[in-house]
């Protein structure tokens, strides 16, 4: 069985006076098996982070089901949605979303408090990944005090401090600089085969080149996907440009 | 550029912000119609023809000065959070291609146009409600209302004139904020990350123990003198530690709490403590303003209040009964109290002549004097007035002697004494043992007794400084002792004084004319021409009872208007308090909620903040009225006001009408708080 299945995804968003009302999702489906690295492509407006919504049940699916290690999130209710997404997901946010208030660390802890562990186990924990995420020296300042890609680094720690079945990104290098971008991109790929699964959002070629599979998503479909399989990050980018050009030219598959 | 660009500019921006302008607006024309109002009453001929119309509009005029003096802070301290939360919008304008002085018009305009109609509706406001204020103060006053309707030139002249100065200074503020923050910080003001504030130590220390030490002055004070010349400085002592304890302490606080592994990483407190931590030394300010607010209304009416529903107890101290005389003179002598016997004896018979049947009367003569308390002694060698700052006036003290004849005579008991001994009976700083000094003399005490007790209290006994009361077998060889005494200048400090008062049959008028007949007869006919220093007064109650109206409830008139303005002043605060956490709040919890904190735990943690943030304030305000009520006591003292569970009622009844108000406030401030975070 699958780690996370979606299925015939349908997301209609009404205006408010009951105006014209926008099909972002027409009917998604597909699934992501435990251990891969996922990346979903499309252009800005084609519904990902719609979708990534969804599947994180930060938003509800007009129609379809969505099922994450056997559960139906359709099923969770609404009181029980916050816990649910604590304990399951780790979502890691384009604009990194930490609280300014809190230094890093807390930043860190924030899903484990809320989850009533105890200070010492978190605190095991997080030297568990700060080494990985190469962020140990950091833990005491604030965010503004650290650059984007640490603070990105700091909302990945985040997302993985849980030990969540999935990781979801919602375009996570889009608001980084190419560097930090790559050294990001890497942290990923080690995390992955650390066993974690991850599902990606992105818009850049070169991000998603360092997925294993990449769906290509359009008007609200899934329209296309590539297996990385043995290629090389090079062949896989190169791949998906093809793709990418192909979509552009309004071609099908 | 097109004539009328900045002008419409102007507008947009402020309909905009419509949000944090019409509250400031509304301040503003408060502010002015109170001051026209205050100003009105105090300086026109509104209120004029009336005894103790000159008492009344001095202590309006006073309000008024207050209500200048306070208003521009206010205003001033308003308009920058204003345009502080405005610098982003600037900041575009400028990236847009507006230069400073482009900036500087805008904000002139605003102002420009602020004044404008905070000066016409608030005079518009102010001339409408003058005659409702005019009738109140009437009232409270016991005065006959008037019906004629006074609009006064010059007041408006002042508004006008003080206002536009005002105004004006706050434009000035408002271009120098705009023009020296640049461009990048204009746009990322907001953005830019603050770093959640150090805990310090040294100023968190610092401010509690200016705190705890503004309260140990207050509580030290033993008389009333001392309080009148310590009050400012405790009150000043208790300001500054509320200000640092509120902006240090209690981010010191936060991170001592932080520290405690085991409680801050729990889901209640773990976000509220951060963010109140992250708050609190900018907000410290507003609470710490808050607070002190609150304590002045608390302070305010409380005592105006206590005095003015406790004035016919002070007049009935003051004048014993309906008709009251008196003589005095320095030194002693025999012929004084020969004098005294002539004197009551043709008050009476004039009394008599005028119909009158006399009652109830008493008569009591005693000799006083003061020193100053060192070592158990009271000092007669050195004059306390001439000591300097040296002083502390709680060792200042006064003693009385009374006759042992006179005692036992109101009294009604039969007391006798042996020499050199004496009842004794002290008020304030006096220690009391076996014997008592005075000067170069030793009194042994035989008993002691309450010297403010009813039968004696009508020696009428100083509140200002501690007292102390000797009966002695023989008034006139004890006060010889004492008559060559003199002071620095060379006077005699020896005080002979003579009290008489009496009640008759007559009504309220009556007594008022026979008062006056007493009066110009004891002037024209009694007065003891033969000796220099003598003086013989004599009052009537029903007088004196107006007078003491007039002054109580001026000052309780007062208290009520100045609470108003500290109160709306407060309610903004809190306002823009609100709103400004509103806007940074909104995007933390739709983060948190992202994380996984649910909807259920962010209101928990939402009305856990506000709770303490609104509890703050308050119970700083009770605990500040709770230890300077000692002091409130001993300075309504010199009103001649002594009722402790008066003043405690008064008090009790502010806190309670203050809290609700409060309470109220808040809630619908906090509304507009979880509207925008919502
Ligand atoms: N809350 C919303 N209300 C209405 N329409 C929305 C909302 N969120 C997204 N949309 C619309 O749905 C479509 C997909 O948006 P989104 O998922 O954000 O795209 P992407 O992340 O791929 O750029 C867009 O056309 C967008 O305008
Ligand atoms: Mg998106």
């Amino acid at each position: 069985m699958s780690l996370l299945e979606a299925k015939n995804i349908k997301k209609v968003y009404k205006t408010r006076f009951g105006g014209a009302s926008v099909e972002a999702l027409k009917n998604v489906s597909f699934t992501v098996e435990k251990g891969e690295y996922v990346a979903i492509m499309g252009e800005s407006g084609s519904g990902k982070t719609t979708l990534l919504n969804i599947i994180a049940a930060l938003d509800r699916a007009t129609e379809g089901t969505v099922i994450l290690d056997g559960m139906d999130l359709s099923k969770v209710k609404d009181k029980d949605v916050a816990k649910f997404r604590r304990d399951n997901l780790g979502y890691v946010f384009q604009e990194f979303n930490l609280l300014d208030t809190f230094s890093l660390e807390d930043n860190i802890y924030l899903p484990l408090v809320l989850a009533g562990k105890k200070h010492a186990e978190m605190k095991q924990r997080l030297d568990g990944i700060a080494g990985t995420l190469g962020i140990s020296d950091l833990l005491k300042k604030y965010p503004y005090e650290v650059s984007g890609g640490q603070k990105q680094r700091a909302a990945v720690a985040r997302a993985l401090i849980t030990n969540p079945r999935i990781i979801l990104a919602d375009e996570p290098t889009g608001a980084l600089d190419s560097k930090s971008s790559d050294e990001l991109l890497a942290l990923f790929k080690k995390v992955n085969q650390m066993g974690q699964t991850i599902l990606m959002v992105t818009h850049s070629t070169k991000a998603a080149s360092n997925a294993s599979r990449v769906l290509f998503i359009k008007d609200g479909m899934i329209f296309h996907q590539i297996y990385k399989g043995q290629a090389t990050d090079q062949q896989m980018y190169q791949s998906i440009s093809d793709t990418l050009t192909l979509l552009a030219q309004g071609g099908d598959n | 550029m097109k004539a009328g660009f900045y002008p419409k500019m102007a507008v947009s921006g402020m309909r905009k912000n419509g949000r944090l302008y019409v509250p400031y607006i509304a301040a503003c024309i408060l502010m002015v119609a109170m001051f026209y109002i205050m100003h009105l009453l105090g300086f026109s001929e509104m209120l004029e023809g009336f005894t103790g119309a000159g008492t009344a509009r001095d202590i309006l005029k006073l309000g008024s000065a207050v209500i200048a003096v306070f208003g521009t802070i206010f205003l001033f301290y308003t308009q920058s959070t204003l345009i502080k939360g405005r610098l982003k919008e600037f900041g575009l304008y400028s990236v847009l291609g507006m230069n400073r002085k482009n900036l500087s018009k805008i904000i002139f305009f605003e102002t420009l146009i602020t004044w404008f109609i905070s000066i016409t509706a608030g005079l518009a406001i102010g001339i409408g409600l003058s005659k409702l204020a005019e009738l109140g103060f009437r009232k409270m006053l016991a005065l006959e209302s008037s019906y004629k309707f006074v609009v006064s030139g010059e007041s408006i002249y002042f508004t006008l004139l003080l206002y536009t100065f005002i105004f004006f200074l706050i434009f000035l503020n408002a271009a120098r904020l705009v023009r020296f923050s640049r461009t990048i910080n204009l746009i990322n003001s907001d953005k830019a990350g603050e770093k959640p504030p150090k805990a310090n130590w040294f100023v968190g220390i610092l401010g509690l123990f200016i705190l705890l030490t503004g309260y140990g002055i207050v509580l030290m004070i033993k008389t009333p003198l001392q309080a009148l010349a310590m009050f400012f400085v405790a009150v000043i002592l208790i300001i500054i530690g509320t200000y640092l304890v509120l902006i240090a302490g209690s981010v010191l606080l936060c991170r001592i709490l932080q520290k405690n592994k085991r409680y801050y990483y729990k889901t209640n407190h773990f976000v509220s403590v951060s963010s109140m931590a992250y708050r609190m030394k900018r907000n410290g300010a507003g609470l710490a303003s808050i607070c002190i607010l609150l304590t002045m209304v608390l302070v305010m009416m409380s005592s105006t209040s206590s005095l003015y529903l406790n004035r016919e107890d002070v007049l009935q101290n003051h004048y014993p009964r309906q008709l009251n005389a008196s003589a005095s003179n320095y030194g002693y002598s025999e012929s004084y109290t020969e004098t005294a016997k002539r004197l009551e004896k043709e008050v009476i018979e004039k009394a008599h002549e005028f119909g009158a049947e006399t009652t109830n009367d008493i008569s009591l003569s005693c000799c006083s004097f003061s020193g100053y308390m060192e070592n158990g002694r009271l000092r007669v060698d050195i004059d306390p007035f001439t000591m300097g700052t040296s002083i502390n006036f709680d060792n200042v003290a006064t003693v009385y002697f009374i006759d042992l004849e006179d005692y036992n005579r109101i009294t009604g008991k039969n007391v006798v004494l042996g020499k050199d001994e004496a009842l004794v009976g002290v008020s304030g700083n006096i220690p009391v043992e076996d014997s008592i000094c005075i000067g170069d003399e030793t009194f042994k005490v035989a008993k002691r007794i309450d010297a403010r007790a009813d039968e004696l209290k009508y020696i009428g006994l100083n509140e200002v400084v501690s007292t102390i009361t000797l009966v002695v077998d023989d008034l006139g060889e004890t006060a010889s002792r004492y008559s060559g005494l003199k002071d620095s200048r060379g006077d005699t400090m020896l005080m002979w004084q003579w009290n008489f008062a009496f009640d008759t049959n007559l009504d309220e008028d009556k007594q008022a004319e026979l008062g006056k007949i007493l009066a110009k007869h004891i002037r024209d006919d009694l007065y003891p021409k033969e000796q220099d220093y003598f003086r013989v007064v004599c009052e009537s109650r029903v007088e004196q009872r107006s007078d003491f109206v007039r002054t109580f409830g001026g000052l309780f008139y007062l208290g009520i208007l100045l609470s108003i303005i500290f109160l709306v002043s407060c309610v903004l605060i809190i306002y823009y308090k609100q709103i400004s956490e509103g806007f940074e709040d909104q995007g933390r919890f739709g983060i948190m909620q992202k994380v996984g904190m649910t909807k259920e735990n962010i209101k928990k943690s939402i009305n856990s903040q506000m709770l303490t943030v609104f509890l703050i304030p308050i119970i700083f305000a009770c605990v500040h009225l709770a230890a300077v009520l000692p002091i409130i006591h001993k300075l309504l003292k010199l009103f001649g006001h002594n009722n402790m569970p008066l003043l405690l009622l008064s008090a009790g009844i502010c806190v309670l009408v203050c809290g609700i108000f409060y309470a109220v406030i808040y809630k619908l401030t906090s509304n507009a708080y979880y509207k925008i975070v919502s």
